[in-house]
């Protein structure tokens, strides 16, 4: 059985671009960057319709890189994304309006030149969802859905508060009807309060619209109140994968485990009242990862085998996945 | 919320800030309506020989001449009435400078958004050309094509357009390599939106603000470089004087004592000038958030 939505085998490259300027001056002696950077190293993902799975790592793991990848933003180096068996992407070209994307920034998504009405009703005027003469009660409609003033849809976005361009990007997205929604950390950028609200509302309509999502964050709790399932990313490869409260429970791999110890936690405890321990190290350079497994310099567990061998993920437990070769004794 | 404005009254209010730059905008509005409205205001048809008299010809401000009106400004060497001929030439001028300007913006628009766009390849050969244009000097260029063209205002208008687009086109490329990497113009390519949606409808609106400072200032070049090569004979044909024309025409004479026929045609074309930059200049102090208050 084909899985809802496929992501599989995918990896990007971003090769620097090397002009007949720069390679005059690498001849004449001048460091110039040749090496690609691998922002997605060969990652697999399914979603079954109707879940939602949670995509958490640092900055810089190459998340927001496999979510425009998985949007049909940016084409893969190589491997392929499908929705319901047909390809995502045809020709280089976006081949699907059936997955949408909430952006991280509401400041920056919304064209500051269009009204906000218009902006909503664009994309399902361009694809035919709706009629140019009905788009008015069309936009007004998924604003009261968002929960904004439908008479709000003649306004500019710098007229709004990130709270409600976040609701209006929201509107924008849904209004194409999707099927597969994917939300690039798209409350990473507003205040805690109105987080969540904005999480609110998305569960809200996640329910109502019986929407698949790819839920990306750095934020631990958010994904955890959200997701079904969550997968880990370090380093442009996802490193554990299985159902939300198992990860976050007893996690599979040491990143996961580090990760999960790093999130600040108020305990009632009168010795320690703030209680977390950041990770070891720096995040490597993309450019030049360590080798054997990418997490190993800052491992605690890592032994001789870890520097040499890159572990594959493998499947530990009943559709629980993870990278690490000692993953049966961190679960236990 | 912020209070509802729409930005065009906003940007009026911030306009009417600067009294200088009003004064400029009318002194604009006022030359171009009677630059439009000449014949209903002036007492001659300048380019209908017919009306001349070369016994009129070199005659100084407040001479009454053969037509039985005082020719307020005096009159050139072909019996014109300078002030018709002021109107008249102001006339050729604005149209050919509007002309070349809206044509120049168009073109030179194009250019640069589809470079950004596109990227690659084109993108390089495209801006390559821009420069190499853009390091010749305008007048040299508009020179060399107006002698292979000959004489005309479409000739003259394609002269000063191939002169000048070449500043729209780099505007217009800066803006919108700039728009192109936000994520709006990113969101409207997920939705998925045609390439020529996203270009006109989103990149082209957001470059606008520096593309109407160059083009008021590209305006006001475009009627100093016509008035330049109607000086140096270039221009129009001498039946139908523009400013600059009229300037040259009078050249011969200004150590006679007759100043009048070049000094007044060529004081009209400084403050049409001089208006136009400035009304720019408040435009672009405007557009500019780092200039403002």
């Amino acid at each position: 059985m084909t899985a809802f939505f496929r992501i599989d085998q995918v990896s990007r490259a971003f090769a620097p671009e090397i002009t007949l300027g720069d390679r005059i001056a690498a001849k004449l002696g001048a460091q110039v960057e040749t090496r690609s950077l691998q922002a997605v190293n060969a990652v697999t993902l399914e979603l079954a319709k109707g879940e939602t799975l949670g995509l958490v790592g640092e900055s810089g793991c190459g998340k927001s890189t496999l979510g425009r990848v998985a949007a049909g933003i940016l084409p893969p180096s190589s491997g392929t994304v499908a929705l319901e068996g047909k390809p995502v992407l045809i020709n280089g070209h976006k081949a699907t309006t059936r997955i949408q994307t909430v952006f991280q920034d509401p400041f920056a998504s919304l064209d500051p030149r269009m009204k906000v009405g218009e902006t909503v009703a664009e994309g399902p005027i361009a694809h035919n969802l709706v009629s140019r003469t009905k788009s008015g009660g069309y936009v007004a409609e998924w604003f009261s859905r968002v929960g904004l003033d439908p008479s709000f849809a003649g306004r500019y976005p710098h007229q709004f508060s990130g709270g409600q361009r976040q609701r209006i990007a929201i509107a924008r997205a849904l209004a194409m009807k999707p099927d597969l929604l994917i939300c690039d950390e798209p409350v990473a950028s507003l205040d805690v309060s109105i987080q969540a609200q904005i999480l609110n509302l998305f569960l809200q309509l996640r329910r109502e619209l019986n929407l698949t999502c790819l839920f990306i964050s750095h934020d631990l709790s958010v994904v955890r109140h959200v997701s079904d399932r969550m997968a880990v990313m370090y380093l442009g490869r996802v490193v554990e994968e299985g159902g939300a409260d198992q990860v976050f429970d007893r996690p599979a791999h040491p990143y996961t485990k580090a990760l999960l110890a790093s999130v600040p936690k108020l305990t009632l405890d009168d010795e320690a009242l703030v209680h977390f321990e950041p990770i070891e190290g720096e995040i490597p350079s993309p450019l030049s990862p360590p080798s054997g497994c990418h997490f190993s310099p800052r491992c605690a567990f890592a032994e001789e085998r870890c520097r040499k061998d890159l572990p594959e993920l493998r499947e530990v437990e009943d559709r629980r996945f993870s990278a690490c070769h000692f993953a049966e004794v961190l679960v236990g | 919320m912020i209070e509802q404005q729409s930005p065009l009254r906003q940007f009026w209010s911030e306009f009417q800030e600067n009294r200088l730059a009003v004064l400029a905008l009318f002194v604009v509005i006022v030359l171009a309506l009677l630059a439009f409205f000449a014949p209903y205001v002036v007492p001659q048809n300048p380019y209908d020989l017919e009306n001349l008299s070369l016994l009129d010809a070199r005659r100084p401000p407040g001479f009454v001449g053969s037509g039985g009106y005082s020719h307020l400004l005096g009159t050139d060497p072909q019996g014109r009435d300078l002030l018709s001929a002021i109107l008249y030439g102001l006339r050729i001028s604005i149209l050919i400078g509007l002309a070349a300007g809206v044509v120049a913006l168009a073109l030179g628009t194009s250019v640069g958004i589809a470079a950004a766009y596109v990227g690659g390849r084109v993108e390089t050969v495209l801006m390559r050309i821009i420069d190499l244009q853009l390091s010749f000097p305008a007048i040299l260029l508009a020179l060399v094509l107006v002698a292979l063209l000959g004489q005309g205002k479409g000739q003259l208008i394609t002269a000063l357009v191939a002169a000048q687009y070449a500043y729209f086109a780099r505007t217009a490329y800066g803006a919108a390599k700039g728009e192109r990497r936000k994520d709006y113009i990113e969101a409207a390519l997920a939705t998925p939106l045609s390439g020529r949606q996203v270009a006109f409808r989103h990149i082209l609106p957001n470059c606008l603000p520096p593309l109407i400072v160059v083009a008021t200032v590209q305006i006001a070049n475009a009627i100093s470089l016509e008035a330049t090569l109607s000086f140096l004979g270039l221009g129009l044909p001498v039946t139908e004087p523009s400013l600059g024309m009229l300037i040259s025409n009078g050249f011969p004479y200004m150590m006679s004592g007759r100043y009048w026929i070049s000094v007044y045609p060529g004081i009209a074309l400084i403050i049409l000038i001089v208006a136009i930059n400035m009304v720019g200049d408040q435009i672009r102090d405007q557009f500019n958030p780092r200039l403002r208050k």
